[in-house]
């Protein structure tokens, strides 16, 4: 008596095989397989290429915006020290203050910290305010605030005639949106007398403070401009006028002390040569180039080395103006740059993508899953039978489904590396383009590595989920289907 | 003309018995009675063939026998266990384990090997891959393509590919072999090596092997055949004392 035949339920074959029998598929269905895989290159790229343009962009204004201001460091420290601006650009420059800035003008003035802060609020203020007069339509402005302009503007809206006329309007202005409302602007009014006194004594304090320490400084540079006397100091000499200007409240290093110096050489010989470039005399030796710019920097940002050595000969040495030179070109550029930055590409140097681009992305990876399940579904369509003959040799309806499953996941992982490289290369080109070599030396490591690995997971993703319908569908095929006869 | 079902079932055991079975397709409006009452009890170790003309069901049949399709009617039993029963695992376990097919399309996985697609049901049987190898191996020996292992389906013929699915249905060793017109796209000459190799195996290892086909040289390898016509089973008879004649050319006189 044969022994009967025992029925159970199928066990589930190791993860493993099925894996190796979806990678048999793919490489030897490889045609197929490239153009599954070409569309989510394609979607992968777009995303990486945004990405990484947006990151590569951002991290070059953050750098050139840390190279201007480091260049700009010693004019600024230089103007701090020594130029007094009028009442009107003190207000503009404690209105936009960095912290170090207020510090040193408390050591200069010997104001306590609160005081400075509570005025460089009430100046911050003050500036939010004009800017919003003046961006009133003219009409308007000329109706409400008598033409009155600059911080008349305050005395007559504190005046009750003056409040009254501009309260009523303000219903009427809708398009531009009074900061904080009219409740702050009747308390900053209030205040305004106060601050207009705080800001004439800060000024009173400031001459005082200047004054103070340009006698302090006499008997070290004598009467000669502070820019002259460091491009001709000695490291020693600069150290104890340093030293003095420390005593005033300013932070200055080491670092800073040269740094002011070859500034101040750069800047004298600068401004010698740029006079000597605008003398009508000289100008007949010079190349038409010359000739056709008039201004002086201009001529210094194309000067060749050869020209240096035949037009200056004794006169200046052509390192130094060669050094004058390059740097002249290297603030012009790094200007342009800074200023396209903001500007034109203002969108991609901004962190984060803005809404038109997430609407992009988002288009292209429907295009992507459409495009995948697709190619996915007339691949099932060709295979039906193979498909059937499986299921009739005794794989389940998992088995089928998980086969399909890694079958995408293959080509979305092959297709996300691949889409994550060009979408860089891409990037670095456009970037590249727009600033240049720069690009590079400021390239972000982590963000952009971040970028290639969102790429490369991005794409694995839309494989598996466009390949979620076809892969229940082919699960789903009846055995019977094998036995069809066409 | 004198087969006695009593005595032929003496000493056999029932591998698969059909009881009342019926088929009703819907198409559209109307209902198509492929099927509409068949019973049948198939014995272990038997070569039985199905035979028909078109449109008698025949299919149908032979789908309902193998567990790959449901009747609307009748109940199938694989040793005593009702197939409609069986859940999709069970049922997959079957397939894999227990009955073995053979189609009229060979379907052979094109891209893999002769090797591989004989190996491919002992992957879902489980089975170790050396151990599989080997008795993929040793199958092919059987089916006589010795020396043709790595080749693809498409550098085999139409009758190594069927010899290549007949070693492939073995893999498992399954008690019942359902092969579907297995020779309708050979020559005749292929085709009668075809029937050879079902014989012996028939003979040699005991599988139960039902056939459908048109084929009437199967007759002279087969056990028992059953004629279908109209959806119902009209005869069943010793395939040895059956002769089937088709309309003959006699000469003229002249």
């Amino acid at each position: 008596m044969t022994p009967a035949i025992e029925i159970r339920a199928a066990t589930p074959i190791p993860f493993q095989r099925i894996v190796r029998l979806a990678l048999h598929a793919v490489r030897h269905r490889l045609v197929r397989s490239a153009l599954t895989t070409a569309v989510v290159v394609l979607a992968v790229a777009f995303f990486a290429s945004m990405w990484a343009e947006n990151r590569l962009l951002s991290a070059l204004r953050r750098g050139v915006g840390g190279e201007l201001w480091a260049h700009r460091a010693a004019p600024r420290l230089l103007s701090h020290l020594f130029k007094m601006p009028g009442p009107a650009h003190l207000a503009e420059q404690l209105a936009g203050a960095s912290p170090a800035y207020l510090k040193e003008a408390a050591g200069l003035t010997r104001w306590p910290m609160q005081r400075i802060d509570r005025l460089a609020g009430q100046a911050a203020l003050e500036q939010q305010y004009s800017r919003y007069f003046d961006r009133l339509p003219g009409s308007k402005r000329i109706v409400l605030l008598r033409l009155n302009e600059g911080p008349d503007i305050f005395a007559y809206l504190a005046s009750p005639e003056g409040w009254a006329a501009f309260n009523e309007s303000l219903t009427s202005l809708p398009e531009v949106r009074l900061p904080g409302g009219p409740d702050a602007l009747r308390a900053f009014l209030g205040e305004h007398p106060h601050y207009t006194a705080e800001l004439l004594a800060y000024n009173a304090a400031l001459s005082t403070a200047h004054a103070r320490l340009d006698a302090e400084l006499i008997p070290i540079t004598g009467t000669t401009p502070v820019l002259d006397w460091l491009a001709a100091s000695s490291a020693p000499q600069a150290e104890a006028w340093a030293d003095i200007v420390r005593a005033a409240g300013f932070t200055l290093s080491r670092e800073d002390v040269s740094a002011l110096q070859h500034h101040a050489r750069l800047e004298t010989a600068r401004l010698k040569i740029s006079l000597q470039l605008a003398e009508p005399a000289a100008m007949q030796g010079w190349q038409r180039e010359f000739r056709e710019r008039i201004d002086p920097d201009e001529k210094l940002r194309v000067l060749d080395r050869r020209e240096v050595a035949r037009l200056f000969g004794d006169r200046w040495p052509a390192a130094t103006v060669g050094e004058v030179a390059r740097e002249a070109r290297r603030n012009h550029e790094l200007g342009r740059l800074e200023a396209a930055l903001v500007t034109d590409h203002e969108e991609m140097a901004n962190d984060g993508l803005s809404s038109r681009e997430v609407l992009l992305l988002s288009i292209s990876f429907l295009v992507c899953l459409v495009g995948v399940s697709n190619a996915m579904l007339m691949a099932i369509t060709e295979r039906f039978r193979e498909i059937a003959t499986m299921k009739c040799l005794g794989a389940t309806d998992g088995c089928v489904l998980k086969l399909f499953l890694i079958e995408a996941t293959f080509h979305g992982a092959v297709g996300g590396v691949a889409g994550a490289l060009i979408g860089l290369l891409v990037a670095g080109g456009k970037a590249a383009l727009v600033g240049g070599l720069r690009t590079f030396t400021y390239m972000p490591a982590a963000p952009i590595a971040g970028a290639a690995v969102a790429s490369c997971l991005l794409g694995v993703l839309l494989a598996m989920l466009a390949s979620l319908y076809p892969a229940w569908a082919a699960s789903r095929m009846p055995p019977m289907e094998a036995m069809r006869v066409e | 003309m004198s087969f006695d079902p009593h005595t032929y079932a003496q000493g056999r055991h029932v591998l698969v018995r059909a009881h009342r079975l019926q088929r009703h397709y819907r198409r559209g409006v109307e209902t198509v009675q492929a099927l509409r009452g068949a019973d049948l009890e198939i014995y272990r170790g038997e070569y039985l063939c199905i035979m028909g003309p078109s449109g008698s069901g025949k299919s149908t049949f032979f789908n309902l026998i193998g567990g790959l399709d449901t009747p609307t009617a009748g109940r199938v039993f694989l040793d005593e266990v009702d197939m409609a029963q069986l859940n999709a695992r069970e049922l997959a376990f079957l397939r894999c384990r227990k009955i073995g097919y053979i189609f009229q399309t060979y379907n052979l996985t094109s891209v893999m090997t002769a090797l591989d697609n004989v190996m491919l049901p002992m992957i879902f049987a489980g089975v170790h891959t050396d151990e599989a190898r080997q008795r993929a191996l040793k199958l092919l020996d059987q089916v006589g393509l010795d020396g043709r292992y790595f080749h693809r389906p498409k550098e085999l013929s139409g009758g190594q590919q069927q010899r290549v699915a007949i070693a492939r249905a073995l893999a498992n060793r399954p008690a019942l072999l359902l092969c579907d017109e297995p020779t309708a796209n050979l020559d005749w000459q292929t085709g009668k090596e075809i029937h050879r190799i079902l014989h012996d195996l028939n003979r040699q290892s005991g599988v139960t092997i039902v056939c459908s086909t048109h084929d009437h040289d199967m007759l002279a390898v087969s056990d028992r055949m059953i004629w279908l016509a109209d959806g119902q089973i009209e005869r069943i008879a010793l395939s040895s004392e059956v002769t089937l004649t088709q309309g003959s050319l006699e000469a003229r006189h002249v």
